[in-house]
């Protein structure tokens, strides 16, 4: 173990404890917790881990680590950071989107959630496509880097009943960034949720999500963002203070909510997000801050 | 509330001329004519929207009709939150874009920033005709429309009551009405919102051959609009006619003493 200090004014206080014994070959996935958001350095590769430097090799490890330890508590840890909000957040990134393939549409849709490993979304988004649209069609692919979320999602849909051995319903273990199983120009909605601020080079994932969507296919993103009020963000600022203790209660685990609260610092602004969301080539960028811009929902459309 | 005063405040705060000089396409929507959203969106305005009314069904039936697939309802609604009676983000769109562009429509031949020779700004009447005359292939699906329109919520804040009002704006300054810089620039702007609002209610109801009825009621409303600006401005100058007698009055009187 070994301790690091932040220079940034913004950032939290440092205090990472990055645990490289834990190193598992597990990256990003979808989740309310921990990630790193890269910045390449000068000629030396490094990257964000959190609020520390580390080498860009070491950090894929590092978020891997995290989530492996994080994956089977997944669920309680959310719902006691974000106090219930995150499944309204959820609810309404679904709802916002509004996707499923209409009784007299021609086509079905095949959607693609990355870094999805709970499946939350995804099972979301099909469950709004049955109820709202009557479609037992659309087809959808849950991909994300670490194996171990990725069973979490599959234990859940074998614990419902649903989506488990169904031939709509794939999972599949991939890097978001390459996406190397995915055909180019094959999915009609793309959806990212919690997971993109994890990904060791944001850009590379914005491209190949430009990659794999069909031309008229949507690019849609839930991630935290930056809150705008003063008030509320001393407020939020505390509560982030709290997060790595809540994690070591409850999921005895401190590190990896100390690193989830760090990379949401990281992360870029809004508005810098969408620039790059626009420069992999989506047109009609926009986003939605949602309380207050602890969260925001971002878009762009392929043309 | 703070949002709301943002909203009206961007419009209202002042009535500046160099607003109605910015070159820009079809704001508020995000995205230009040559768009698939646009192209969608009119296609669906102008062949399906008659029939089926503002639903999802006349938006698919252009979709099916352009060869396009259903994510570009989700492409569409985009920039809409569903309000809390889950309207669909793509109808509420489909919404703004019908009172985008017949605002738009109303005051092209007169906005010097789209067209080289302006025409002659016409009368206030005329224009207020012209709007409702825009309405008339969609008029059996008004109800619905204004029932979607006043759902309390983000919609209305957010867009339908800024873009009543950027209509009233608009029908004022592009006509040759004559306008004020005091507190009557608002009063007139708010007199005119709601004569188009009450027009459009009775068009709705309205079963008279070519919306005649409508047209006959939208005039008196009108002619409402411009007495009650007698009024205001009869009730202004005689305000100011008591309260300088009142001062010479005074003066009068302090100087004899």
């Amino acid at each position: 173990m070994y301790h690091t200090r932040i220079a940034s004014g913004s950032a939290l206080r440092a205090g990472i404890m990055a645990r490289s014994s834990k190193c598992a070959l597990l990256s990003s996935s979808r989740c309310l917790h921990a990630g790193m958001l890269l910045r390449k350095e000068g000629p030396a590769e490094t990257t964000h881990f959190g609020s520390k430097t580390v080498a860009k090799e070491e950090k894929e490890k590092l978020v891997g680590s995290v989530f492996s330890n994080v994956a089977a508590k997944y669920d309680v840890m959310n719902d006691v950071m974000s106090m219930g909000v995150h499944r309204l957040w959820k609810d309404h990134f679904i709802n916002k989107l509004d996707a499923g393939k209409r009784p007299n549409s021609k086509e079905p849709l095949h959607f693609i959630d990355v870094a999805g490993g709970s499946g939350d979304i995804a099972f979301g988004l099909l469950d709004h496509a049955e109820h709202k649209f009557h479609d037992t069609e659309s087809t959808m692919h849950i991909v994300d880097i670490n194996a171990d979320m990725l069973k979490e999602g599959e234990k859940r849909a074998l614990n419902q009943g649903k989506y488990y051995n169904d031939p709509r319903v794939k999972f599949l273990v991939q890097n978001g960034e390459t996406l190397d199983q995915i055909e180019s120009n094959s999915k009609d909605v793309y959806t990212v949720s919690f997971g993109i601020r994890n990904f060791t080079d944001i850009q590379a994932g914005l491209n190949t999500a430009y990659r794999v969507l069909k031309p008229g296919g949507i690019f849609y993103c839930l991630e935290f963002s930056k809150v705008d009020n003063p008030l509320v963000d001393l407020v939020y600022q505390q509560w982030s203070k709290v997060l790595p203790v809540m994690g070591s209660l409850v999921a005895n685990d401190y590190d990896s909510y100390q690193y989830l609260v760090e990379s949401i610092q990281r992360f870029p602004q809004p508005e810098e997000f969408k620039a790059m969301i626009e420069k992999a080539g989506f047109e009609s960028a926009g986003y939605e801050k949602l309380t207050f811009g602890v969260c925001a929902i971002h878009w762009g459309v392929k043309v | 509330m703070l949002a709301l005063s943002r909203i009206l405040a961007r419009r209202l705060y002042h009535p500046s001329a160099l607003e109605h000089q910015l070159a820009h396409s079809f704001a508020p929507l995000t995205y230009g004519p040559g768009s698939t959203q646009f192209k969608v969106l009119e296609h669906a305005l102008n062949k399906h929207v008659p029939s089926y009314g503002f639903n999802e069904r006349a938006l698919v039936a252009s979709l099916n009709d352009l060869d396009l697939g259903p994510s570009l309802l989700s492409v569409i609604g985009a920039s809409n939150s569903p309000s809390f009676l889950n309207a669909s983000p793509a109808v509420l769109e489909l919404i703004k874009f019908h009172l985008v562009t017949k605002r738009y429509a109303l005051t092209k031949e007169l906005d010097p920033a789209r067209t080289s020779s302006p025409a002659e700004p016409p009368a206030l009447e005329t224009l207020f005709h012209r709007r409702l005359e825009l309405n008339k292939p969609i008029a059996p699906h008004l109800t619905q429309l204004l029932s979607s329109l006043s759902i309390p919520g983000e919609f209305l804040v957010q867009t339908a009551l800024p873009e009543l009002h950027r209509l009233s704006d608009d029908m004022v300054y592009f006509s040759k009405e004559p306008d004020a810089n005091d507190f009557a620039w608002y009063s007139k702007r708010i007199a005119l919102s709601c004569a188009f609002v009450s027009s459009e209610l009775f068009m709705a109801q309205d079963r008279s051959a070519n919306y005649a009825d409508t047209f006959e009621f939208a005039a008196e409303k009108l002619h409402n609009v411009s007495k009650l600006g007698q009024y205001y401005n009869n009730t202004e100058e005689y305000m100011w006619y008591t309260l300088l007698m009142s001062v010479n009055l005074a003066k009068s009187q302090l100087t004899r003493s």
